[in-house]
């Protein structure tokens, strides 16, 4: 049997490095209380976790795309140029580069697919296995994705 | 706060005029804390000291931005372990501190981006890319090319972490959102484990060749 070793909080006590750390965990103070009104299913926490894996697939999808061909790395440097930094005339300063449209393919695919499934999925109870299939499968698929493919037909660039 | 043993202590054996077990062990935790949480903060000043001006520009910066978000990281992910057990008392914290990790992610990406564009100047400029594709690819192909991507998992993971934490409220430890904690939770431990990948991956890069 373990003993209870915490002791009691004694906030008159406190120093003053105790307080404060109190008060910054607690920082910003509507987050920390939570929502008051929350969802009773699984849905909306579903959509939220899957449309983030999707947004990261996507992103590596695009980047294995985008070096089939100096064309298509072009369409997806475009996408990018949005962020700052992402085209420069300075080779001594040098420029983001096709990372910027592929960053983009990440926030579309995270913010498109996120609405998507919260809209079908906010009043439906998403099974636990469902959930972390596809959790799972799509973080380790972008993952494994973050090393460049051995196939001979896309050489290094 | 040091306090002196009483009559009623459940730890010592015998009353005595010197601090408590429990005194010494917290006073030892924070000192540790304190300590390791200071060198690991001092590392990235060292790039102060590089010969090359953009390294101490931009290693310097977007070496705190990355130590910064990674320690909030792994502490909000350490702390996902009791409360998947179902440690309530720690939600509060488990909210603001996804959040902090939100923001910190967001601050190591953008300062990243920066020093990216350093990072793919020219060869004639010393660009450090161009420099690692001659002389060691594989530190771009294996692993920056893993640094720069991973890493960006964090943001979409921390933002909806966030977002149900805040939602769900206390009730993310019902039985019926079982799958909600455990999902939410998981995620905050692959979060750890791609800002942990993330930073020994640009130090190693770094390692082979500044800016």
């Amino acid at each position: 049997m373990t003993r209870q070793l915490s002791r009691q909080n004694h906030a008159e006590n406190e120093p003053f490095y105790g307080k404060l750390w109190h008060k910054l965990k607690h920082f910003p103070s509507g987050l920390a209380e939570g929502s008051e009104t929350a969802p009773s299913v699984s849905g909306p926490a579903a959509a939220a976790v899957i449309s983030a894996a999707i947004g990261c697939f996507t992103m590596m999808v695009t980047h294995h795309l985008s070096d089939t061909s100096k064309a298509t790395e072009k369409i997806v440097w475009n996408l990018g140029t949005w962020i700052p930094g992402s085209k420069t005339d300075s080779d001594l300063w040098g420029n983001i580069g096709s990372y910027t449209g592929k960053e983009t393919m990440l926030l579309v695919g995270w913010l498109i697919s996120w609405p998507i499934l919260h809209t079908l999925w906010k009043n439906k109870n998403i099974k636990s296995r469902t959930i972390f299939f596809w959790m799972f499968a799509l973080l380790v698929a972008a993952t494994a994705m973050c090393w460049h493919p051995l196939f001979p037909y896309l050489p290094l660039t | 706060m040091v306090q002196h043993s009483k009559q009623d202590s459940t730890t010592d054996l015998a009353t005595s005029e010197f601090p408590r077990q429990l005194d010494i062990a917290q006073v030892s935790i924070y000192g540790l804390s304190f300590l390791s949480a200071g060198l690991f903060l001092f590392l990235p000043l060292v790039n102060l000291l590089h010969p090359s001006p953009w390294q101490r520009w931009m290693g310097t910066i977007h070496g705190m931005g990355a130590m910064c978000a990674l320690l909030v990281m792994v502490y909000t992910g350490h702390l996902a372990f009791p409360l998947l057990r179902g440690a309530g008392k720690i939600l509060p914290q488990m909210r603001t501190l996804a959040f902090w990790s939100t923001i910190l992610s967001f601050l190591a990406i953008a300062t990243g981006n920066w020093a990216y564009m350093r990072y793919r100047a020219g060869i004639n400029f010393g660009g450090a890319r161009a420099l690692l594709k001659e002389n060691s690819p594989l530190g771009q192909y294996v692993l920056m090319e893993y640094h720069e991507f991973s890493v960006l998992f964090t943001l979409p993971l921390t933002v909806a972490c966030t977002w149900i934490l805040w939602n769900y409220g206390d009730s993310i430890l019902e039985k019926q959102n079982r799958p909600v904690l455990t999902a939410t939770c998981v995620a905050l431990m692959a979060i750890m484990f791609f800002a942990m990948g993330g930073m020994v991956s640009g130090l190693g890069v770094a390692k082979i060749q500044a800016l």
